[in-house]
């Protein structure tokens, strides 16, 4: 496995790649659609799997388990990221949702990965220091909470990185386990990103596969059906069926 | 031939998208078939509305679901238009492809409203054919609806992007006539 170091450097490599700096919070699934070839899919996983990531054939596919919090959607897309951009010899990898826990090592590495990916080391080191004034061993859990929110970690993936990188102990860590999203909504943040996706968004695909349908229909290389056909295997019957725009849309 | 309707997604799903599917009861009770593949479309977890609304009319046995079974005359057209059409063919989407193959075997009527990927196939197979605009003047000859609401009607079903021929059911009553 690879060393911290070198995983962080991957990772501030790959920001570079998709035009990211290396400080700023990212918008990892605007980032991903815009990109020309991924597609990822929203999809209710069982509760042991994370997500799963399809290279073929030029396509680079990330599946993401829906039912789990929209921080730990993140950290999945960010972890298949590195099994797509870093590892090779492979057609589909399903990765399970405990992070680090008897893992291999390039699921290890994946995980770690997805953590700098999110939050580079010498970005999240600055943030402690110079935004919440705080050094190794004494974060408490406000500290914890503006960490997530700032990156868009989930509670798992935080307190992992705090540990690894001696910011935090484990018995330290074990009571900020529980009340997660009242620990952060009484510091004025939304909870959103500590709750899976809204039922309506549990099904959805973004990115390659939907510019592709709608190629095929411009290009009039399939019928209107099987365009309909192609988009609702993605769960993508509000561009079928136009739900949600008529007289709910905004322009300001 | 059987008195039977053999709908597509498009054609099925217009009725749903406005809440009139009572129109297709009154007009063919016993009558409305939806080959597998539309059902399926229709259960699509994206529009969770339309799938519990098709899953209770079949459990009322308002509709029939049909499966395209091996080696059966319908499977043969069904592989054809929608899985491996000669060449040169362009395939078509597999619930109009199930709608089509099954009113064949079966003698029945498709509804439909895609007649520019499908005509071709309802003259070659020799199939009575109805469009969603076919039903609501039924509809209106026979007291269901009035002109007013067959226009309301058609607005709700063009705003879900259905494929309907005219901008408004006056308009498309005065190109039938």
């Amino acid at each position: 496995m690879k060393e911290r170091i070198e995983i962080n450097s991957d990772a501030i490599n790959l920001r570079k790649y998709f035009g990211e700096d290396i400080y700023s919070p990212i918008d990892i699934f605007s980032m991903l659609n815009n990109s020309e070839d991924f597609t990822v899919v929203f999809y209710p996983m069982s509760d042991r799997i994370s997500g799963i990531c399809i290279r073929e054939n030029g396509n680079k596919i990330i599946g993401i388990n829906s039912t789990l919090t929209y921080g730990r959607q993140r950290f999945t897309a960010a972890h298949e990221l590195c099994h797509l951009f870093f590892h090779n010899n492979f057609k589909s990898i399903i990765c399970a949702k405990d992070i680090d826990k008897n893992k291999d090592s390039q699921e290890k590495e994946a995980d770690m990965f997805a953590s700098y990916f999110l939050a580079p080391y010498e970005a999240m080191n600055d943030f402690i220091v110079a935004k919440l004034k705080k050094q190794k061993g004494n974060l408490d859990i406000n500290d914890v909470v503006k960490i997530e929110q700032n990156y868009g970690l989930s509670r798992q993936a935080t307190l992992w990185r705090l540990i690894n990188e001696g910011y935090l102990s484990i018995d330290d860590s074990e009571n900020m386990k529980t009340g997660i999203i009242l620990s952060a909504i009484k510091l004025g943040f939304d909870d959103k990103l500590y709750l899976p996706a809204p039922q309506e968004k549990q099904y959805y695909t973004l990115g390659r596969y939907i510019k592709l349908a709608e190629e095929l229909k411009e290009k009039e290389l399939v019928t209107s059906g099987k365009y309909e056909e192609i988009l609702l295997n993605a769960f993508r019957g509000d561009i079928v069926f136009g739900l949600n725009v008529e007289g709910e849309e905004n322009y300001d | 031939m059987t008195d039977q309707l053999f709908f597509d997604t498009d054609c099925m799903s217009s009725f749903l998208w406005v809440k009139k599917e009572n129109i297709l009861l009154q007009l063919y009770p016993g009558r409305i078939v939806l080959p597998q593949e539309v059902f399926e479309e229709l259960s699509n977890p994206s529009i969770p509305h339309i799938r519990k609304k098709i899953s209770s009319l079949c459990t009322n046995k308002d509709v029939i679901i049909k499966q395209i079974m091996a080696n059966t005359e319908e499977f043969t057209i069904y592989y054809e238009l929608a899985i491996s059409p000669p060449k040169g063919e362009i395939i078509i989407g597999r619930g109009e492809a199930a709608a089509l193959a099954l009113a064949r075997a079966y003698n029945g009527i498709i509804a439909s409203n895609n007649l520019k990927d499908i005509s071709k196939y309802v003259d070659k197979y020799r199939l009575n054919h109805v469009t969603t605009g076919d039903i609501l003047v039924l509809a209106l000859n026979n007291g269901l609806i009035d002109e007013s609401t067959g226009n309301q009607i058609w607005s709700g079903m063009l705003s879900k992007r259905r494929l309907l021929p005219s901008a408004s059911f006056s308009d498309f009553l005065r190109k039938c006539t």
